[in-house]
């Protein structure tokens, strides 16, 4: 009986031995072979990433990049860029895609064991990671002169901290645009408007033909709101400026200053908050997601529908951008004169180990041409001015580029550059709240967000 | 595949590892002198777990609670301060999540309580078959996590606009009925009805915890004891609250405080079903997006602080009581 126990355990003490082998090789051997297709898919699936897969950086010859794209197209296109790099330069890309993007990066980079390159959505974040010393500037990378008179007006600047560059964007999104179906803008007799207050005026016509102008919808689970701040953005940037944005955006013109007060009350409440305006009104704003909510040009719900060049990705698939849907510049507003600007996002590469083969990632990246593989793709706009535009995959992601080149400034989002508790906070909650009370108390939402703001 | 495996090396990794652990520390006593061995084998059987305590519960804790008074911690501007305190007393959505938290404490384990001892009650009653069916019923939302059972609670509250084909099974009986509802239950809060509609979720979800504890010891009462009052005269009511309760009553302070500790954690079911919008956030969820989403770990800190102030006393009276039952034993 003793001799048989003792045998059993040395059986288990054996089994638990080369179980911890095999767990030891398999992490070191497998990883690279296999990672071509696994990380791509499990990203596309549903973006569920623990932090184990993603690899470490730091090992010159290969790179490790993690982003914030889960779509399809979207790590189509990726993979079709950083397969056209690894060709040209030889460095082999492990990419990983993830929804959790910012708490996945922090824990690795504050963890201490980095990707080599990030690709960040929100800068706001990029800027933290900065100021805690664990970013590495590209200035001595790059010629920062030809990048600063190739890339769109302000983007380099996005990329820059106290003089140094450390951001390259390599994807863009356009924000400003307004979409409609042609074929009912015809049979209303309704004409595209060329300025914010001609776009109201054919609102009301709209409620006044017995037609709801507006559909909206704000619900995102936890990033609820961020529909409601970047029509805020788009307004403050045509009522206001570019300068009077930026100070916006590092609280030196506040939230309860009388230039936001008016954004809000002359230009986004009567749509938003206007008898018959919008679909549903504000109790439909809220509970929407904003994936579904253009589904009512389809469905004859509603006739225009603000936001972003990705959102044709929600569309049924049968819908044909161009044909059966169309786009137009969200226009300026006539009443004052910053210019004609557009709403930007866009992914920023920042690097976070001194891996040599992070440098020629930037080289290849400071290139227009750099962006064609993924252009090809879809749902991908260059930020840069002399893209070969016969690159992209549809005629209407070339015409978003041209709206994007033919404006006089552009400006990224401000909330995605505020601080955390306030971009991705109180700007989107109170956002929230003065939308379910129908408008009132904007005194009190405004004040709360600068209340928010960190000292 | 690959995840399969991993999966099973982690749990012989992990079992296999303890054991061989606990086997070798053994090992390695027992060749010692008799007095060595006396000496050293309870902290060889106490140890890992001590260490494990030590490494994973103390230790965060002590940092939590030292972060708490510290702010922009990581950054150059790193400094000590009572300002995350003040924070924690005047900021209105943090007030705002405290009051909710309270009504989740109120309401939950009550409601889990009440009907999972009307359930024990009842089945008690029945054929053993439907006895069976019907506690089978009860229990199975147990075994639905909570994002789970708030995804399936979707289907219960989700709106449309009047008119138009409701998805949602409440708005569609009210529109059903020719009276559509004007106003998403969960954006509406007045009154708190969708802090309510949510925690209605937890109760669904535990009452089966409470009736499978409850019906246990429902079925420990001595069966003389309620003859005894039957031939007093006593009614049916009067042997349930005067016969019945007091015996059972240490397994319902169990249940109640068993609920009450894990309500005080609840985060799942807000955050799925309004992300902690229209006045339903709760504790945790404000700790989750103060660390990740702002970045503060200073304030983060100072919320857990509280929750671990707010979560002692429950566990207290329940250490309490378990010492109190094993004593008997």
């Amino acid at each position: 009986m003793r001799i048989a126990r003792q045998r059993w355990w040395r059986t288990l003490a054996a089994m638990t031995a080369l179980a911890m082998l095999a767990v030891a090789c398999g992490n070191g051997d497998t990883e690279p072979a296999d990672d071509d297709d696994a990380p791509d898919d499990e990203a596309a699936d549903d973006g569920d990433v623990s932090e184990d897969d993603v690899p470490e950086g730091g090992e010159e010859g290969t790179l490790t990049v993690l982003h914030a794209l889960t779509g399809d197209t979207d790590t189509a296109g990726l993979r079709a860029a950083f397969d056209a790099f690894t060709e040209e330069t030889g460095i082999e890309i492990e990419e990983t895609g993830t929804a959790d993007f910012e708490q996945l990066a922090v824990t690795r980079v504050q963890g201490g064991n980095p990707p080599d390159i990030l690709l960040h959505p929100q800068p706001g974040l990029m800027f933290d990671l900065i100021d805690q010393d664990l970013a590495f500037p590209q200035d001595d990378a790059l010629d920062m002169d030809a990048l600063r008179s190739d890339m769109v007006e302000g983007l380099v600047e996005l990329g820059e901290r106290d003089g140094d560059f450390y951001g390259l964007m390599v994807r863009l999104s356009l924000k400003s645009l307004v979409w409609y179906v042609p074929e009912r803008f015809e049979a209303g007799g309704y004409e595209v408007p060329e300025t914010w207050e001609e776009m109201v005026e054919l609102g009301d016509q709209m409620v006044a033909d017995g037609q709801t102008p507006w559909c909206i919808g704000i619900e995102s689970s936890d990033a609820t709101g961020w529909v409601a701040t970047d029509w805020m953005e788009d307004i403050m940037l045509r009522l206001h400026g570019g300068e009077a944005y930026d100070d916006w955006i590092t609280n030196d013109l506040p939230f309860n200053s009388p230039e936001v007060t008016q954004a809000v009350e002359e230009y986004m409440n009567p749509i938003w908050f206007g008898e018959g305006q919008v679909f549903g009104g504000p109790p439909n704003i809220l509970q929407t997601s904003f994936g579904d909510s253009p589904l009512g040009l389809f469905d004859e719900n509603c006739m225009m529908h603000r936001q972003a060049s990705f959102i044709s990705g929600f569309f049924p698939d049968d819908v044909t951008v161009g044909e059966d849907v169309d786009f137009f510049y969200l226009p300026e507003i006539e009443a004052s004169d910053p210019g004609a600007p557009v709403l930007i996002a866009g992914d920023l590469a920042a690097a976070y180990t001194d891996n040599p083969s992070t440098a020629e990632f930037f080289q290849y990246f400071a290139t227009p041409a750099s962006g064609e593989p993924w252009a090809a793709e879809g749902a991908w706009l260059s930020p840069f001015n002399d893209f070969d535009t016969s690159a992209y995959a549809e005629e209407s992601l070339a015409a978003q580029g041209e709206i994007v080149s033919n404006a006089d400034f552009a400006r990224f989002d401000a909330s995605d550059m505020m601080p955390g508790s306030v971009g991705a906070g109180s700007f989107w909650t109170e956002m929230v709240n003065y939308i379910s009370r129908g408008g009132e108390d904007l005194e009190g939402a405004l004040q709360t967000i600068d209340d928010s703001w960190p000292s | 595949m690959g995840n399969v495996i991993s999966g099973l090396t982690a749990i012989v990794l992990g079992v296999g590892g303890v054991l061989v652990l606990f086997w070798g520390l053994n090992y390695l006593v027992e060749r010692m002198s008799k007095k060595q061995e006396e000496l050293l084998k309870p902290y060889v059987f106490i140890g890992p777990a001590l260490l494990v305590v030590g490494v994973f519960l103390l230790y965060p804790s002590i940092v939590t609670f030292i972060d708490s008074f510290r702010t922009n911690i990581g950054t150059a501007d790193e400094a000590w301060t009572l300002e995350n305190y003040q924070f924690l007393f005047t900021d209105a959505t943090l007030r705002d999540s405290f009051i909710n938290n309270f009504i989740w404490i109120l309401l939950v384990p009550a409601g889990a309580v009440a009907i999972g001892l009307l359930v024990a009650v009842l089945a008690d009653r029945l054929a053993p078959t439907w006895e069976k069916v019907s506690k089978s019923l009860i229990f199975m939302p147990m075994a639905v996590s909570f994002v789970g059972a708030s995804t399936i609670w979707m289907f219960i509250y989700t709106w449309r606009v009047p008119g138009e084909p409701q998805i949602g099974l409440l708005p569609a009986i009210f529109q059903g009925l020719g009276n559509p509802m004007d106003t998403p239950i969960l954006q509406n809060s007045s009154f708190r009805l969708n802090t309510i509609a949510l925690l209605v979720v937890m109760i669904w979800l535990q009452a089966g915890f409470a009736m499978v504890l409850l019906s246990a010891a429902i079925k420990n009462v001595p069966e003389d004891t309620i003859e005894a009052a039957r031939i007093d005269g006593a009614s049916e009511i009067q042997i349930f609250w005067r016969v019945t309760v007091p015996q059972i009553a240490s397994t319902i302070v169990v249940v109640t405080t068993t609920i009450l500790i894990l309500v005080l954690k609840v985060f799942d079911i807000p955050r799925v079903m309004t992300s902690g919008n229209f006045n339903t956030n709760v504790i945790a969820n404000v700790y989750f997006n103060l660390e990740f989403t702002a970045r503060q770990t200073g304030r983060a800190s100072v919320v857990v602080v509280a929750l671990i102030v707010l979560t002692l006393p429950f566990m207290y009276i329940n250490i309490k009581r378990f010492r109190a039952q094993e004593a008997m034993r």
